[in-house]
């Protein structure tokens, strides 16, 4: 009785699937929108990233308008994953498989999907509704009316526009490609065209309608995310463009790389679970998975300079609409996936498909195990992304909830500051940057004053330029290069409260301090040595292993850094302190740590002075 | 007799498909070594992948010394083997392929922005592959259609609604404006600008041409509504469509043309830079017409395939619009010297008689009014292009501003004198700029013109890249390195019978199903490199044109109606003055078209670009003398509003509140209005200015003598008074009437041009 096993099947699929969904596994925010009711249909807002800091203009689609509640995103992903089930297995039957692998395949691609990218808005719109724009591409080549075949194709283009948004031209073309090599030959080549054309003309409008990114007005100099390392700025050929980089396409790269075994396992068993399917299913279409994901790999594991001319890159670089300012490489992994799972269910023997997705599931548990923390880690949904950088938005949301602002408005000011490409600099500098703006903006440095004893790690015969006035002398710890060992410190007679401190680099530009840490408070001892000892379990009053450069603000109030000679490291908070110890915990082959004049940015209260 | 040499290009293309002629080994090394030698005279040295990568020849010695050994051994080689030589394009792609290994795509004002660019290069190289194989060689005619919509779209696209407004745009948009109000009259006397102009830059500038061919668009609506057409019209229509036809008039096919087409709108950055950035459209239209008119002449002077009568007609309309920007005149100097030793047999054909005949009537009367109404002869020697008819001398203090309007050194704006080291520097920066696929193609493909026009083509080509670098050091103020511009617009044609030639040999490398062998990947590669570049072109062309290179241009921007509003509202009855020094501080444009969208006439120094020196608008000798001095000139000069967008004026306004009180302030710009002051456009005399158009001044005089604060010329003239100068100071002369009846009104206007025929 097929239909008993069938439910049977669902029955043991859902006990296993829907409390890991449901449980103790949270999914968290990888993307914010930058309103805060960001569901009103039919309205374009600006989405950001946490990990990408990606900031692109995105619509709500249907599913996400209509869902009521707090928690809407949980239905979301429920809603989308039936949506996601449905087109797969429509695409499956159509391409010749058996019920039960049509739908465990879905289900288990879903939930793959689901682990590797949790809650991300952009990239589940985008796959969710995939297998239906599939399913209708293959059917619209079966109608023997050419009027049905363009209406069926056309329906399905403008249907995905709703949830792909600006990515629906991509899809669109992966998918008649991908139909391509399924279809039998005869009927391949015309059809195929005919169907791309009319399904493409409403994403292609679609593309052109979207309004452009709104940009913040960054001065040329500006700095949010860290530099890439190349020569020149990465930037769209077409289209609207940021004056500086906002993207932070590097950490992209490495989010891909640790699962890197995730998908050569993926590949490995798409390749050999193909050539048990009926080869004129399959003669070329078993490559299409592992192409996409040689070129998500070719992103991930090359070099930067050779990461920036790869497909993925490329592409993001020549479709226009917006397409460069979203996350390429998650798409493509996400469609590597699905075709995986595409091929695998295609073989006629349903256990494979268990095989591959067990077998993922294991191979990523390990690899995750090992790269991260735990095994609650290795099991958290949104393995791509990295957990800890939508803590700034958590922090905001919270502050919100337990009434810490003084109103609505401030909030909501707050909210569009925070959800702007200035995320990475309020994520890496924390939301001091909204209360105590006029902190980072001060530019009173004075002189060091009150001081006992002044020392450094190295070359003390300088140590005297520190405070001798002028921007010509300097001290600089030797070598030629940063070790990442090198520090000063600073004893003061009484206990001082100060805010912030400058290490000017004078006319040595290139000698800043490439990582800074610096200790005071409780972490000051009776000596320099005690202090550094505590300095190694102490909390740091600054702490930067890559420092970025100072923070300034645009007219409109978003931060940014600014160049890293200016060596300011400003604190979270006013401290009263009887030392400093100022950390490079860097290393640089090639530039010392040099420091024309050290300043203090003293708290407006008068430091007290002796006797 | 056009199908002769048809006939002799399509042999040239099908020689590409033809492996049994393919070149042998010698002739490889020696297209190799030549082609190598251009990259690394252009470049100076190559490194590898990036501008510090590993040096692969560190010093342009010792890289010119390796192109020119291995060119060496390819020509002594061909001499022991005895070997005819040969064009080989499949060498042409490996030095395009040295040039996409090294540096030469990270360096700075490239037309392919690198060193990501290779990405899409690449993309372009398998997509060539691809097309090549399932569609052939003759798919590539599409890059022009489908290349063209791209760089047209990016263009509407990015304008948004707001008028191209950088440079010489502005200037372009106002005396497209003159042009169709009193064309043919070219010479006016403008009472809107600086107290009254009789200037000559209509003539000088290159304007007829941009009219002449938009005229058409112009009988329907103003060009600063349809100025973005216009400039689409010429930019990418007439540019593109030129040098299609100029190939078909060589014997092209239309696959060529279509290459040569698309090649033309992705010549060069500085293409770019000059028509979208600078705006010097006169400049921009010549040298779209360039090929066409080349061609044109080339098969003027053939004996074998001279123009037919609607060509020669095309050729008398065509030539006379490109040399309307005078220097294009220099560009047919080759072609000139090979006609005279033609002349016996040209003058017995109708068609060099009639098109003499008709260039002659339309350009004789131009250059007439050229050399006798303008100083053209003052620019030349004194290289201050004086259109405004008064000494514009360089006075002690005075810093020059270039065409950025960037100060430059003293030391270096007089170097009128050979220079190779400049000269030099000159073409590298035009060679870095210029797409490689018509430097190496193009120069290559040189070879490959039929006989009946190489020897002009190669004449002209050499010409133009003389006047280019050794001749531009010696005339700074003719800015003479465009003609390398106009050297790269020109190659797109032989730069596309070369690229033609390649495809068609790597399309038959494909179809052979024997073994490949090392020439037949060599083609393929190479095929495929090169159309990676081609294909990709387009897209480089729209990056520039969204502000991705280093060049920027701009459109309108929004604070720009607010400040014509409040001109409109709070200008008087007075002249509005641009305090201090303006060029492109109007939100990077210059202001002449102010006068028209404001109705007000203005004073600056300076509405367009014919000041090479910063300069105040109110003289130093007014200056000197302070409040009263400055008073006294505003006076003189009848101004009741005053923009102010320097610090210092600013600055000195704002402290005056009693006497200047700010209306207006923007971003750039405030608005001072004049407290107190009753304007007049009489220093003595009674009367009333009735009316101020572009072309002249109504008034009626009832005190039968007046002093009219207008500018003086001996070519002003009056209708009905006796008019004379009134010298205020040694700069400024007036307008004297006497003599004027009663109850008249007195037109004040320019000598006309049948006065200047004609004589008066």
């Amino acid at each position: 009785m097929a239909w008993l096993r069938h439910i049977s099947w669902f029955t043991a699929l859902a006990f296993v699937s829907l409390p890991l969904f449901f449980g103790a596994f949270d999914l968290a925010h990888h993307n914010a929108a930058a309103v805060t009711d960001s569901r009103m249909p039919g309205s374009w807002f600006m989405l950001l990233n946490f990990d990408f800091n990606t900031f692109h203009p995105w619509k709500q689609d249907p599913a996400a308008a209509i869902l009521p509640g707090e928690h809407w995103w949980r239905l979301y992903v429920v809603l989308l994953g039936a949506v996601f089930s449905l087109g797969f297995a429509a695409s499956q039957r159509l391409s010749g498989s058996e019920s039960l692998v049509c739908w465990s395949g879905a289900v288990l691609c879903w939930m793959v999907l689901l682990w590797l990218f949790g809650c991300d808005q952009v990239v589940l719109a985008f796959i969710s509704v995939f297998p239906a724009l599939e399913a209708a591409v293959l059917w619209s080549t079966r109608p023997k009316s050419i009027l049905g075949s363009c209406a069926a194709a056309f329906t399905a283009g403008l249907l995905y526009c709703l949830f792909a948004q600006q990515l629906a031209p991509l899809g669109i073309f992966v998918c008649c490609v991908g139909s391509l090599f399924v279809l039998e030959a005869k009927s391949r080549d015309s059809v195929i065209q005919r169907i791309f054309w009319i399904a493409l003309l409403p994403a292609a409008a679609y593309s052109v309608a979207a309004p452009a990114p709104i940009f913040p007005d960054y001065p040329l100099q500006a700095r949010v995310v860290p530099d890439d390392g190349l020569s020149g700025m990465l930037r769209p050929l077409l289209g609207a463009d940021s004056s500086i980089p906002i993207s932070n396409w590097i950490a992209e790269r490495y989010a891909v790389c640790g699962l890197t075994a995730v998908i050569a396992a993926l590949m490995l068993s798409t390749f050999f679970l193909a050539n048990g399917t009926p080869a004129k299913l399959v003669r070329k279409f078993k490559y299409l998975p592992i192409v996409l994901l040689l070129f998500v790999l070719g992103d991930a594991w090359t070099p930067t300079w050779l990461a920036s001319i790869m497909p993925v890159q490329t592409f993001s670089r020549l479709v226009p609409g917006g397409v460069f300012y979203i996350p390429l490489v998650s798409i493509g992994l996400a469609l590597g996936v699905y075709y995986a799972f595409r091929v695998c269910a295609m073989n006629s023997k349903s256990w494979p498909v268990w095989t591959i997705a067990l077998s993922m599931m294991i191979v990523g548990a390990a690899s995750s195990l090992v790269l991260k923390e735990g095994p609650i880690e290795a099991l958290r949904f949104g393995q791509i992304y990295n957990a800890d950088r939508g803590e700034v938005f958590e922090q905001l949301l919270m502050r919100a909830k337990t009434g810490e602002q003084q109103a609505a408005r401030q909030y909501e000011e707050d909210f569009q500051k925070v959800i702007s490409p200035s995320y990475a600099v309020y994520r890496l500098r924390g939301l001091s940057l909204l209360d105590n703006v006029e902190r980072y903006q001060r530019r009173d440095y004075r002189a060091l004053d009150n001081v006992e004893v002044i020392s450094a790690s190295s070359n003390l015969e300088k140590i005297s330029s520190l405070t001798d006035g002028q921007e010509s002398t300097r001290w600089f710890a030797g070598g030629g290069h940063q070790s990442g060992n090198e520090w000063l410190y600073v004893k003061f007679k009484t206990p001082t409260e100060i805010e912030g401190v400058e290490m000017s680099t004078g006319q040595y530009v290139t000698d800043y301090p490439r990582g800074i840490a610096v200790y005071g408070g409780s972490a000051c001892g009776s000596s320099v040595e005690e202090t550094l000892e505590r300095s190694s379990t102490a909390v740091a009053l600054f702490n930067e292993d890559d420092w970025q450069g100072p923070v300034l603000f645009t007219k409109s109030g978003l931060p940014y850094f600014g160049t890293q000679n200016y060596v300011r490291p400003v604190f979270g908070s006013s401290v009263k302190t009887n030392c400093l110890l100022i950390k490079q915990t860097r290393q640089d082959d090639h530039y010392d740590w040099s420091v024309a004049e050290m300043r203090l940015l003293y708290s407006y209260a008068e430091p007290e002075s002796e006797g | 007799m056009q199908s002769a040499l048809r006939v002799e290009s399509e042999r040239v293309e099908q020689s590409g498909k033809n492996l049994g002629e393919a070149s042998n080994l010698s002739s490889g090394l020696l297209t190799f070594g030549a082609s190598l030698l251009v990259i690394v005279l252009l470049s100076g040295k190559l490194s590898l992948w990036s501008i510090d990568g590993t040096a692969l020849l560190p010093t342009f010695k010792r890289a010119a010394a390796c192109a020119v050994f291995i060119t060496l051994i390819g020509l002594v080689m061909s001499r022991l083997r005895r070997e005819q030589l040969r064009l080989s394009r499949s060498a042409l792609g490996l030095a395009l392929l040295v040039l996409f290994a090294s540096d030469w795509l990270c360096r700075g004002y490239n037309f392919y922005q690198g060193p990501d660019i290779r990405g899409e290069l690449i993309v372009g190289s398998l997509l060539s592959f691809a097309l090549l194989y399932y569609r052939g060689s003759s798919v590539f005619r599409w890059v022009y259609p489908l290349g063209l919509l791209l760089l047209v779209a990016s263009f509407f696209i990015r304008a948004s609604g707001h008028v191209l407004w950088t440079d010489d745009h502005s200037t372009f948009q106002y005396r497209l404006y003159l042009l169709r109000e009193h064309f043919p009259n070219t010479l006016i006397y403008n009472p809107f600008w600086n107290g009254g102009l009789y200037a000559g830059d209509l003539l000088a500038t290159g304007s007829l041409n941009v009219f002449l061919l938009s005229s058409p668009l112009l009988l329907f609506a103003p060009p600063t509504e349809i100025y973005n057409l216009l400039f689409v019209f010429i930019a990418f229509g007439v540019t593109s469509l030129a040098a299609y036809y100029g190939a078909r008039l060589l014997g092209c096919s239309k696959n060529t043309s279509s290459i040569a087409a698309i090649l033309s709108v992705c010549s060069s950055l500085f293409w770019y830079t000059w028509g979208f950035k600078y705006g010097t459209m006169g400049f921009f239209t010549s040298c779209g017409l360039a090929p066409l008119n080349l061609a044109l002449v080339i098969r003027l002077i053939s004996k074998s395939n001279p123009l037919t009568l609607r060509q020669s007609l095309l050729f008398s309309a065509l030539l006379p619009m490109m040399v309307f920007w005078p220097p294009a005149a220099l560009v047919f100097a080759p072609a000139f010297v090979f006609a005279i030793f033609a002349l016996p047999r040209l003058i017995k054909q109708p068609s060099f008689i009639s098109s003499s005949i008709l260039i002659s009537l339309i350009v004789l009367p131009w250059l007439y009014l050229l050399l006798s109404a303008t100083n053209v002869g003052g620019f030349l020697n004194k290289g201050v292009f004086e259109t405004e008819r008064h000494d514009l001398v360089k006075r002690e203090g005075q810093v020059f501003v270039d065409r950025d309007g960037e100060e430059v050194r003293e030391a270096d704006t007089s170097s009128e004198r050979l220079n190779l080291s400049e000269s030099l520097t000159m073409l590298r920066e035009k060679g870095m700029s210029t797409n490689p696929l018509i430097l190496i193609f193009g120069l290559a493909g040189l070879t490959l013109l039929p006989l009946a026009s190489r020897r002009i083509f190669i004449a002209t080509a050499v010409w133009m890249l003389l006047l280019g670098t050794i001749a531009a050091p010696l005339k700074p103020q003719l800015e003479l390195s465009r003609m390398l511009v106009l050297l790269a617009q020109c190659l797109s044609i032989p730069a596309a019978l070369a690229l033609v030639s390649l495809f068609g040999r790597a399309e038959q490398a494909l179809r052979q199903t024997s073994r490949p062998t090392f020439r037949r990947l060599h083609s393929i590669v190479a095929a495929c490199l090169a159309g990676g570049f081609l294909l990709i072109a387009p897209f480089s062309g729209s990056a520039i044109i969204w502000n991705r290179s280093l060049h920027h241009f701009y459109f309108a921007d929004d604070e720009i109606e607010p400040f014509i509003e409040a001109v409109k509202r709070y200008g008087g009855e007075g002249r509005v003055l641009f305090s201090g020094f303006i060029l492109h501080d109007f939100y990077h444009a210059h202001i002449a078209p102010l006068v028209l969208k404001t109705g007000k006439p203005m004073i600056a120094r300076s509405h367009v670009h014919n000041v090479w020196w910063r300069d105040d608008v109110i003289p130093a000798a007014y200056r000197q003398r302070g409040d009263a001095g400055i008073e006294e000139y505003l006076d003189l000069k009848n101004v009741s509003l005053i923009s102010a967008h320097e610090k210092s004026w600013k600055k000195y306004f704002e402290e005056r509140p009693a006497k200047y009180h700010r209306v207006f302030n923007s971003k750039l710009f405030n608005l001072y209005s004049r407290v107190d002051y009753a304007p007049s456009y009489f220093l003595s005399g009674e009367g009333k200015v009735l009316r101020q158009d572009s072309d002249g001044v109504t008034v009626r005089i009832e005190s039968g003598s007046a002093i009219l604060k207008f500018n003086y010329f001996d070519t002003v003239r009056v209708s009905a008074c006796d008019v004379s100068g009134y010298s205020v100071t040694d700069d400024i002369s007036f307008i004297k009437l006497d003599n004027c009846p009663p109850n008249t009104d007195v037109r004040i206007y320019g000598k006309t041009l049948s006065e200047w025929f004609l004589g008066s």
